[in-house]
């Protein structure tokens, strides 16, 4: 497990580093914060608006941060650092569990500071949060887990360009495809179901769902990302590197 | 076991667990959120709520746009609002603020999205909504008759059925009886009158009354249960005066109030001024201080009888006194 | 003694355009064993196979048939990978790291005791003599020093087998001249060194033992001296015998002149080197055995004939 964390930890320790990951969050709580100001342009509505802003933005740091490994990974393996590494005493299936967990970090925490500042804005402008919001943007942060393995995935299998498409338009599709999920098992099986951690509109509008739910989506979040993970580490394991 | 083959296992494994999981969760999220099916399925992963957001700022600024709405440009605003309700369902302002916008230059379009909104479990339990929906079918016949046009009876129907919804909900106004009751009206008489309504009004409380004699054990349902029954006489009596200083000398009109006070208060002395019943003793109204019939007192003292036999002289009054008492 | 590598019957074909399998295969049928303590070179043109086979040893490629075993053990197990320091043709580590922390992943990668871990970092870095440099970003590096970084992190784990995969590349003398007593250092205690390198000069100096790859097939494996073995003789015929130096020199199979005026004579072939035998010479004519350079014998085995084509 050491090894899986030291390589987490190059993956997360990078990007954690740089100062415009928290330029961005730093935008993205200014867009949350001017979107509570609009209250003539949304007839009163403009809670809604902050806390569907909140929720997009939370969204969509998720996915650039999962989209951070498709070309973390390609780039080792070019440059010859995941060569050093795999030479030493960790498996390939350690290396990309480790790039994967590394990846759920910065997603996490990513989500968690944008969510913060969210509950912070709201706090001040409106009093107390309600609960079901903190509970719709904790299935967003658990969402990274699913998201982070889809990106692992075809980045074991495919160049950085073709591996960050594929993962964007593979995500895009397991929040719209909502016309397949009456092929129960496919979708939420293999194609993933992103779906489930959207519940905006019922945070928004106030529908309560319990803490079950979370559990529920957070078990299969996990389930789902060590079935993937583990077919990324069959292919990696066949792969030719260097 | 080689590492491949754990790697295959995990991963099968892992697939059938989660399409098991995924199975339930999707029901569960479907418990907790029966509108989602009706969320249009637009390929915009899952923004559809903030999509709505913005549609409804352009739908706003675009209604502030406009001076007037003509034919193209109130379809315009209903296909918007059509837009913004498949994206989020949810969205109560819409439904009402949206048909209140439509109701004057398109008010088949403002009906169809009130209709929508009828539909939601839960928006479609503001009383507002079908107030909205049967003024505006009601509006539109009464504009019909005052410019002598052809009254559509189905709307006028379809009006007091929303009325009556209206009135059904849990925290509607008082006000929507008459709503309701203008429309049963106006289905009943193409005049709609006062004395219709009257009518109206009293042929309801002579159903309520035959309704509570057959169901003698059960509580009251309907406007009775929703409206006390003294607020529906007071209503009743106040329509009574209304008519009769409006009209006092029309045709029917006599027969029509005396009618109404029988039934609203058998066996009682009515105060012919204010059409009510007045207390044992009374010699003049208290409202107009005309002279009253005076009953319940002894016949030799006059005085108000406590029971069959006078409290002051011992006179025996027991015809009176039967006759009096309620 | 157990052999440090072992290579059975390893063969290489890569894939091409729809997966197909190449015609040609990069190695093929490659059978080898480097013994304990021992210091390999690996030789070869390029294209020859010799980063294929490296990479076998790695496991970072996949063989199409053959093994490989590390100290007995299967090249993809832990315990092998513990014993091994790998150093990567033309290494580019990331651009964002510095030395220090690079290192210390390494670190935490072969399993070093946190305690242990910053001074063994320091004394790889300062082996390598980029101890100044520990705390700059590798992106500004040049690749001579990126080069000394990847010989420091494959020494972090005081390797028992140390590969390196053209390790001179980019050094400035002075950093050739460290890699050298570096694997110098390393030989005297006991590690099995195996690497590649174009620099047949330092190979002769340094190595036991060759293997030379041409095409994929191994074409010698052995030890050094066993290459450049004794194959003639050379006359050394001072100034003053010229004259005797004229009559062989028809027989001679090459000739040149030397420091005191005089010419050597070098006798290959077995016919000539017998007749120089028999005949009776001055006695300050020298006669020496002839041994074969690394490189004559690299471009004889290999059949290539244009020097420096390596």
């Amino acid at each position: 497990m050491d090894e899986v964390n030291a390589i987490a930890e190059g993956v997360w320790g990078r990007i954690l580093r740089m100062k415009i990951l928290y330029f961005l969050i730093g935008c993205a709580w200014l867009h949350i914060i001017l979107s509570s100001q609009y209250e003539a342009l949304m007839l009163k509505e403009q809670k809604m608006l902050m806390a569907d802003m909140s929720f997009f933005l939370a969204g969509l740091g998720a996915v650039l941060s999962v989209l951070t490994l498709t070309f973390d990974l390609s780039k080792d393996l070019r440059q010859g650092t995941a060569i050093a590494y795999l030479s030493k005493s960790v498996s390939r299936t350690q290396y990309i569990f480790g790039k994967f967990l590394g990846t759920v970090w910065v997603g996490v925490v990513v989500t968690v500071l944008i969510a913060i500042g969210f509950f912070m804005i709201h706090n001040a402008t409106y009093g107390s949060l309600p609960v079901v919001m903190v509970k719709a943007h904790l299935l967003i942060i658990i969402s990274v887990l699913p998201m982070a393995a889809i990106a692992l995935f075809f980045s074991t299998i495919l160049s950085e360009a073709a591996a960050a498409v594929l993962t964007v338009a593979t995500i895009w599709m397991a929040y719209s495809a909502n016309a397949i999920s009456s092929v129960s098992m496919l979708y939420g099986g293999i194609v993933p179901d992103l779906s489930l951690f959207n519940m905006r509109m019922e945070a928004v509008h106030g529908t309560q769902f319990g803490w079950s739910y979370i559990g529920l989506a957070f078990i299969w979040s996990v389930v789902y990302s060590v079935g993937l993970v583990s077919l990324s580490g069959i292919f990696f394991n066949k792969r030719d590197l260097g | 076991m080689d590492s491949n083959k754990k790697l295959i296992v995990t991963f099968i494994c892992c697939f059938v667990i989660a399409g098991v999981l995924a199975i339930k969760l999707n029901r569960v999220q479907h418990q907790v959120s029966p509108t989602r099916k009706l969320v249009d399925n637009l390929p915009v992963a899952g923004s559809q709520k903030l999509l709505a957001d913005i549609q409804w700022m352009q739908f706003i600024q675009y209604i502030g746009r406009q001076k007037t709405l003509d034919k193209s440009s109130a379809a315009n605003v209903e296909k918007r609002l059509n837009n913004i309700i498949d994206l989020d369902p949810d969205f109560a302002k819409v439904y009402y603020d949206g048909a209140l916008v439509l109701m004057n230059d398109n008010p088949d379009g403002a009906l169809k999205v009130l209709e929508k909104g009828m539909l939601h479990p839960i928006i479609g339990r503001n009383w507002r909504l079908y107030m909205l929906a049967g003024h505006i079918l009601i509006q539109g016949e009464r504009a019909n008759r005052h410019a002598h046009l052809p009254i559509n009876y189905n709307r006028v129907k379809r009006a007091a059925l929303y009325f009556k919804k209206a009135m059904n909900c849990a925290d509607s106004q008082n006000y929507v009886v008459n709503q309701w009751l203008q429309a049963e009206a106006f289905n009943a008489s193409e005049t709609a009158s006062h004395l219709t309504q009257l009518q109206t009004m009293l042929r309801l409380y002579k159903k309520h009354l035959t309704d509570m004699q057959d169901n003698e054990n059960e509580m009251s349902t309907g406007i009775f249960g929703k409206y006390d029954t003294q607020e529906f006489i007071d209503k009743m009596i106040s329509e009574a005066l209304e008519l009769r200083q409006e009209s006092e000398n029309q045709k029917g009109l006599k027969a029509l109030l005396d009618e109404v006070v029988l039934t609203v208060f058998p066996n009682q002395e009515i105060d012919p001024y204010t059409l009510r019943p007045y207390p044992a003793g009374f010699r003049f109204s208290p409202q107009t201080g005309k002279p009253l019939k005076v009953h319940g007192v002894c016949k030799h003292c006059g005085r108000v009888l406590k029971g069959p036999f006078c409290w002051y002289d011992g006179t025996d009054n027991v015809a009176e006194w039967n006759k009096s008492k309620h | 003694m157990q052999n440090a590598i072992e290579i059975k019957g390893l063969t290489k074909f890569y894939r091409g355009k729809f997966f197909r399998l190449s015609v040609n295969p990069s190695l093929d049928n490659l059978n080898l064993n480097i013994p304990q303590g021992c210091v390999f070179g690996f030789l070869g043109h390029n294209g020859a196979g010799k980063t294929t086979a490296i990479k076998c040893l790695m496991d970072l490629i996949k063989p199409t048939k053959g093994s490989v075993t590390i100290f007995d053990l299967p090249v993809d197990s832990k315990e092998a990978r513990k014993k091994i320091g790998y150093l990567p043709d033309a290494p580019s580590f990331s651009s964002h790291l510095s030395p220090n922390q690079f290192l210390k992943t390494c670190a935490k990668l072969v399993g070093l005791d946190w305690q242990l871990r910053k001074q063994r970092i320091e004394e790889v870095l300062t082996d390598v003599g980029m101890l100044e440099y520990a705390s700059n970003n590798m992106g500004s590096f040049s690749r001579g020093m990126m080069q000394r970084i990847g010989i420091a992190q494959a020494l972090l784990n005081k390797p028992e087998l140390l590969i390196l995969d053209e390790p001179l590349v980019g050094l400035d003398p002075q950093g050739r001249r460290d890699l050298l007593t570096i694997v110098q250092k390393q030989k005297e205690l006991g590690t099995t060194v195996f690497f590649c390198s174009h620099i047949l000069s330092d190979v002769e100096k340094l190595c036991d033992s060759v293997g030379i790859l041409s095409k994929g097939k191994l074409l010698f494996a052995g030890a050094l001296n066993q290459l450049t073995s004794s194959d003639g003789i050379v006359v050394k015929f001072p100034a003053e015998h010229l004259a005797i130096a004229q009559s062989f020199m028809m027989q001679a199979d090459s000739s040149k002149k030397i420091d005191d005026g005089g010419v050597a004579l070098e006798f290959i072939t077995n016919n000539n080197w017998q007749l120089i035998k028999r005949a009776s010479l001055p006695s300050n004519v020298i006669i020496e055995a002839h041994h074969g350079t690394l490189e004559e014998e690299f471009f004889k085995l290999t059949g290539e004939d244009t020097p420096g084509n390596t």
